[in-house]
């Protein structure tokens, strides 16, 4: 599935530059990609929390907030 | 103290005593500037007095001017704003405060009397008022005889050229006044605010032999500065202090410089210069940690961290009236990190600046020396950013060489991060600045970003 927001659009940005930094080629990225079967790391989310922050000016987990993500999307929405 | 020490030197009255880019003043305009002060202020002998200390001949002469009067001299940023060294003297609780005269006044100083002065302490000191990155300052009493204790005679002939690049009210701007007017040198004033290309021509012009900087200082240095001028000043001498000392700065050093003696000097405002290094090497022997050094100190590592600890009677303490904590002869936790590694003691940076990913520690030098590494980077800061996943991130500041790709550079960066450290070392945040900020005593700031 492709993206449809700005926000998933953002995300895959974030997520390939990411899998860049690592060295490693991006995998096919879209709102229903499952975030935990890509080979994401802890510190990879981190830093793509960051980078989000950074673009967005948002950071949806500074209040602890215990969100359930599963998906690429799931993630975006926090951001609207 | 001071007076003492200019008059046992006797340097010729005709010989320059503090020369800035701008201006020169003799050795004989000095002590009849500091003569003139200590008359016009005797009323303040015996007393509490603070003094805005400038880059400034004036300054200096004031100085020496209320050594003579036998003050409790508390020593203040003349380029702080005015409000806070007043609001700072009231808490004090000094009885006069000196400050630089308006424009058009007749002297060079303006006194300021203040009310609720404590009494004095019943023996001339000097109070450095610690230059914390956030905060109150600390005020750190010195006697004389602590501050002259690590002067030593140099090898060379009489009047050694120094180059103050310390700011001149904390501990080390006053080392280096100190050794240079025992001797009756001539200090050379590098002003704030100074371009390196112009500091580099300052040195040369100057003629300085014997130069202190912290190493940040430096680093900033050879890389703006042109190095084809800086190489031809007649350098003797080169130290390094104030912060820790990485191995590439001591190499580009006796690279410009090879007859200069290159040293590095281990120092807390606390506790005052505690060692030297000078067999070209960063970090310290590791046998200085067997037994105590020729002048009594010892070293020791508690939980990884530097403790130090001064024999004989205590010669600092904290200003009883304003710092809460004595201080004697005990041991003193420096904050610095240090490792074992084989024969060598390394420096590992600073406990507070020390960067928890995740409940892994990592040390901002280590980071640092890697990236230092990478072909197009001329300087880096690494620190420590908020997470809110990870608790904290590592981050950099990088220059770039002129002419560099930035993108190019930051694959390469990447990619020797990667070679070279383990994940959670990685700097996850890169950012390239024109230039690298630094604190008021000249040292690489690390400060968390939020």
């Amino acid at each position: 599935m492709a993206v449809t927001t700005e926000h998933q659009r953002q995300i895959v940005e974030v997520l390939s530059e990411i899998f860049s930094f690592k060295g490693l080629e991006a995998p096919l990225l879209g709102a229903d990609t499952e975030l935990d079967q890509i080979g994401l790391e802890s510190l990879d989310f981190a830093q793509a929390v960051i980078r989000m922050q950074e673009i967005t000016g948002k950071d949806p987990f500074e209040s602890g907030a215990d969100y359930q993500i599963k998906t690429l999307a799931d993630l975006a929405v926090l951001y609207d | 103290m001071l007076r003492d020490l200019v008059d046992q030197a006797a340097p010729p009255a005709e010989l320059e005593a503090i020369i800035t880019p701008t201006r020169a003043v003799t050795w004989g305009q000095l002590r009849e500037l500091a003569s003139t002060i200590a008359e016009v202020h005797r009323a303040l002998a015996r007393r509490r007095v603070g003094l805005s200390f400038a880059s400034e001949a004036y300054s200096y002469a004031a100085f020496a001017a209320l050594d003579q009067l036998e003050c409790d001299v508390f020593l203040f940023d003349a380029r702080a704003p005015v409000d806070e060294a007043f609001r700072l003297a009231t808490k004090l609780r000094l009885g006069a405060l000196i400050v630089p005269a308006a424009a058009g006044s007749a002297h060079q100083t303006e006194v300021h009397e203040l009310s609720d002065e404590a009494p004095w302490s019943g023996n001339r000191s000097v109070t450095i008022l610690t230059s914390g990155s956030t905060g109150e300052p600390k005020a750190v009493r010195h006697s004389w005889e602590s501050l002259c204790r690590p002067v030593r005679k140099t090898s060379s002939s009489s009047f050694p050229r120094w180059l103050l690049a310390y700011q001149p009210y904390l501990y080390a701007g006053l080392q280096v006044m100190i050794q240079c007017f025992a001797e009756g040198g001539t200090l050379a004033i590098a002003n704030q605010g100074l371009e390196p290309s112009a500091i580099a021509r300052f040195i040369c012009d100057a003629k300085v032999q014997y130069a202190s900087a912290t190493p940040s200082y430096w680093r900033r240095l050879l890389m703006f500065g042109d190095r084809i001028s800086l190489g031809q000043a007649p350098l003797i001498q080169i130290t390094l202090g104030g912060e820790t000392v990485d191995q590439s700065v001591l190499d580009s050093l006796s690279g410009l410089f090879p007859s200069a003696r290159i040293a590095h000097i281990y120092a807390t405002t606390e506790l005052g210069r505690c060692f030297t290094v000078a067999d070209g090497l960063a970090g310290f022997p590791a046998n200085y940690l067997d037994s105590a050094l020729p002048d009594g100190t010892e070293l020791q590592i508690r939980d990884d961290e530097l403790f130090v600890r001064r024999s004989g009677n205590a010669m600092t303490m904290y200003d009883p009236l304003y710092s809460a904590h004595g201080f004697r002869s005990e041991w003193f936790a420096t904050g610095d990190l240090v490792d074992v590694r084989g024969t060598r003691v390394c420096f590992m940076g600073r406990r507070t600046e020390m960067i928890n990913v995740a409940g892994s520690k990592v040390y901002p030098l280590e980071v640092e020396n890697v990236i230092r590494t990478v072909p197009g980077v001329v300087d880096v800061r690494v620190f420590g950013r908020v997470s809110s996943i990870a608790g904290e991130m590592v981050a950099c500041e990088v220059v770039a060489a002129k002419g560099q790709n930035e993108s190019s550079l930051k694959e390469r960066l990447i990619r020797v991060c990667r070679a070279n450290l383990s994940n959670y070392k990685q700097p996850r945040q890169i950012r390239f600045v024109q230039s690298i900020d630094m604190s008021a005593a000249g040292k690489t700031l690390r400060s968390k970003a939020v």
